[in-house]
């Protein structure tokens, strides 16, 4: 169960990551507040450049990267991230008529933290207690769940560990990067991880590290015992 | 005629660290430079040659800067007052703690003579804003000012940016976020018990206000009756007017699966100083807001980043908005990274991305014609830390970027040519880099239990080193 993640857009990337790659068994794109283009500017065909790249598998998962100087601010700074990554999120779940929550009820929304970012409790507290608690289609779908380097020095497993802290789902872990390794042959799992909280995904092949290709995707694997895909969006059928 | 260092795809390394002239300057121990730059340079006029022998005994102005960060995860950020080593291999002055508690990033006025920075205080019935004004030649108090927030209930959420509008006044945004209907839930979890989670319906309207530097005293709050928008607004302001971006809160306006509505547009609004009515509202060609200051061009018109590649202007003659891109920043990155843009003395702007090693110089006087294309080797830390991967010289002349991946430290580029006229390193990769009023660089970092932090002279000739249990999110 091995996928991509990118912070260019899908349209661009397919074909091309897939004819390096082979196909996806999902896709995560950043959705605002984001450095880059935004998914939900432009859903339908993003979504439509998913299902054309690989109708068999056809999930989105969904990252968010705040200013990262933001991420040791303080909780209204970290409400105010969430606010826009859930308004994103649902604009582009209504825009797209195919695209459909989890049915499981449970997407994974993922903060980026980079290595050298610093994340500090009010803010980590006022992003997953506002898309925790967020209520929409009859339930709570939304899922507070952190991308970083688990050890890297600056706090990061210490904010999202402490009892204090409003509870994190998952981790997608940076760690350790496994450049041998591919889509169709990804590692044995070895990601690092926080103390209390599960590492769901793998980012095992950065596009700028390992190697430069034609397609600028990073690869990921999900946890063995887990299934990645069932906690992302879906496509029921081409947009 | 474009100048370039290099268009199109990414050049080798090995050409990227071509470096012309080489004077090999004695850092501290370990440290190599590559000198063609004098430390004179901060007083040199624009585009001024940058061939002259260095000066070893470069001296820093005794001007402060301000580390803006939290000391220890589980504080609220604060403010240290700095200043920069006095001389070579001094450790700097003992810092002094400028504000804690503070409820939003600073900001620093056009002529950076002075450092705002709000906090907010909440008991029932008396929320309020307090912004204190810091001098920042001296590091001292310069005065506060206290805006109560009438109607607001103490669990709401309140967030305030400060923008300096000219020299007289500081506008204030203030988005509040209220909570009704509070209740707890069982949140079921994939890989153990159900979390009891709270929760409410959160609903964001924005108020300003302005503070009159002279009188100490602010016009406002004037509510803007927006609710439900964004909480994150984008701001910019000259001697006459407020400019803010605002978006009505999408997840409310685009209706449902079954009957989905259009996403409402950003907006961008005029305010006249001291009012709460804008004067003028256009639809923004731009992206979401996101909590960004703009800049007001020499030109007269305001730009702010959109999606990370291309400018958003409005014009205030015209009242309208567009989208300018450019060709040398449609690059595809998989991984993302701030863009930041310097104003430089003779009107042009640098728009710089670490991710992409890429910076153009454009000249909003010509249309946003792309002056010069500088491209550099990417850093280790392109990405995480600090948005401030570059630095200008106060001459506009050069770039200081982050060192290159394989080497760290820093570099700087003669922006006219492209060359790179001088590096440093120890092996140190710093994640942000800030041009001082004092003409040193300081380059940042964090580690375990706090911050490093690196000086350095404008020819990249290191001055001192110091630590901070600070863990630094913006200079200023």
């Amino acid at each position: 169960m091995a996928g991509f993640d990118t912070a260019s857009t899908v349209q661009s990337q397919v074909p091309a990551a897939i004819d390096v790659w082979g196909a996806p068994a999902f896709w995560v794109r950043y959705f605002y507040p984001c450095y880059f283009t935004s998914l939900s500017s432009d859903a339908v065909n993003e979504c439509v450049a998913i299902w054309d790249g690989n109708s068999g598998s056809p999930h989105l998962g969904a990252v968010s990267t705040p200013t990262q100087s933001r991420l040791d601010g303080t909780s209204a700074e970290g409400q105010a991230d969430a606010q826009t990554f859930v308004s994103a999120l649902i604009n582009a779940y209504t825009t797209v008529g195919p695209l459909q929550l989890p049915t499981n009820g449970t997407l994974f929304c993922w903060l980026d933290q980079e290595a050298s970012t610093s994340l500090s409790l009010g803010y980590w507290n006022g992003w997953a207690g506002y898309i925790n608690g967020y209520a929409y289609a009859g339930g709570h779908p939304f899922h507070a769940a952190l991308y970083c380097n688990p050890f890297a020095a600056p706090p990061n497993c210490s904010i999202i560990d402490s009892t204090s802290a409003d509870h994190c789902y998952a981790v997608w872990s940076s760690e350790p990067l496994r450049c041998s390794n591919s889509l169709s042959s990804p590692p044995a799992w070895a990601a690092e991880s926080c103390s209390n909280v599960t590492t769901y995904l793998w980012q095992f092949w950065d596009e700028g590290i390992c190697y430069n290709t034609n397609a600028n995707v990073d690869l990921d694997v999900g946890h063995p015992n887990t299934n990645y895909s069932s906690y992302c969006f879906y496509l029921s059928s081409k947009p | 005629m474009l100048k370039h260092g290099r268009t199109g795809a990414p050049a080798p390394a090995s050409k990227q660290a071509t470096v012309s002239r080489r004077t090999v300057l004695a850092g501290s121990a370990g440290a190599s430079v590559l000198v063609a730059l004098p430390d004179v340079l901060v007083a040199a006029p624009a585009r001024a040659s940058v061939s002259t022998a260095p000066n070893p005994d470069f001296a820093p102005a005794p001007a402060h800067f301000f580390l803006y960060g939290s000391i220890g995860p589980l504080a609220t950020p604060g403010l240290q007052g700095w200043r920069p080593p006095a001389v070579r291999g001094a450790a700097p002055p003992a810092p002094r703690v400028v504000g804690a508690g503070i409820a939003a990033r600073p900001a620093r006025s056009g002529d950076g003579t002075t450092v705002a920075f709000p906090t907010v205080s909440a008991a029932p019935g008396a929320v309020s804003v307090t912004l204190t004004l810091v001098d920042a030649a001296t590091s001292t108090l310069e005065s506060t000012a206290t805006l109560a927030l009438p109607g607001v209930p103490v669990d709401a959420s309140v967030l305030v940016r400060p923008v300096f509008a000219g020299s007289a006044t500081v506008a204030l945004v203030i988005a509040v976020t209220e909570p009704t209907n509070w209740h707890t839930f069982h949140k079921a979890a994939p890989d153990g018990p159900a979390v009891t989670t709270p929760t409410a319906r959160w609903t964001t309207h924005h108020a300003l206000a302005y503070l009159d530097r002279a009188s100490g005293a602010f016009a406002g709050p004037f509510d803007l009756a927006d609710a439900p928008s964004l909480a994150w607004t984008d701001a910019a302001a000259d001697a006459h007017h407020l400019y803010l971006w605002t978006l009505r809160e999408p997840a409310l306006s685009v209706g449902t699966k079954q009957k989905p509505l259009p996403t409402p547009p950003t907006r961008l609004l005029t305010f006249p100083l001291g009012s709460g009515k804008p004067s003028r509202a256009a639809r923004s060609a731009g992206a979401w807001p996101n909590g960004a200051t703009g800049l007001v061009l020499a030109t007269g018109e305001v730009a702010r980043v959109a999606d990370g590649r291309d400018l958003e202007v409005y014009s205030p003659r015209t009242g309208s908005s567009s989208r300018i891109t450019f060709a040398e920043l449609r690059l595809e990155s998989a991984r993302a990274g701030a863009t930041t843009v310097h104003s430089r003395p003779d009107g042009t702007l640098v728009i710089a991305n670490a991710a992409f090693g890429r910076a153009l110089v454009v000249d909003p006087a010509a249309s946003f014609r792309t002056v010069t294309v500088l491209d550099y080797p990417r850093p280790k830390i392109a990405l995480g830390g600090p948005d401030a991967k570059t630095a200008l010289s106060p001459d506009g002349a050069v770039l200081y970027t982050l060192g290159s991946a394989a080497v760290g430290g820093l570099s700087a580029y003669e922006i006219a040519t492209g060359e790179l006229i001088a590096t440093t390193s120890d092996g140190s990769h710093y994640s942000g880099v800030y041009q001082l009023p004092s003409g040193t660089l300081l380059a940042v970092n964090g580690n375990d239990s706090g911050s490093q932090l690196g000086f350095f002279s404008p020819s990249l000739a290191r001055l001192g080193a110091s630590s901070t249990d600070m863990y630094v999110a913006e200079v200023f």
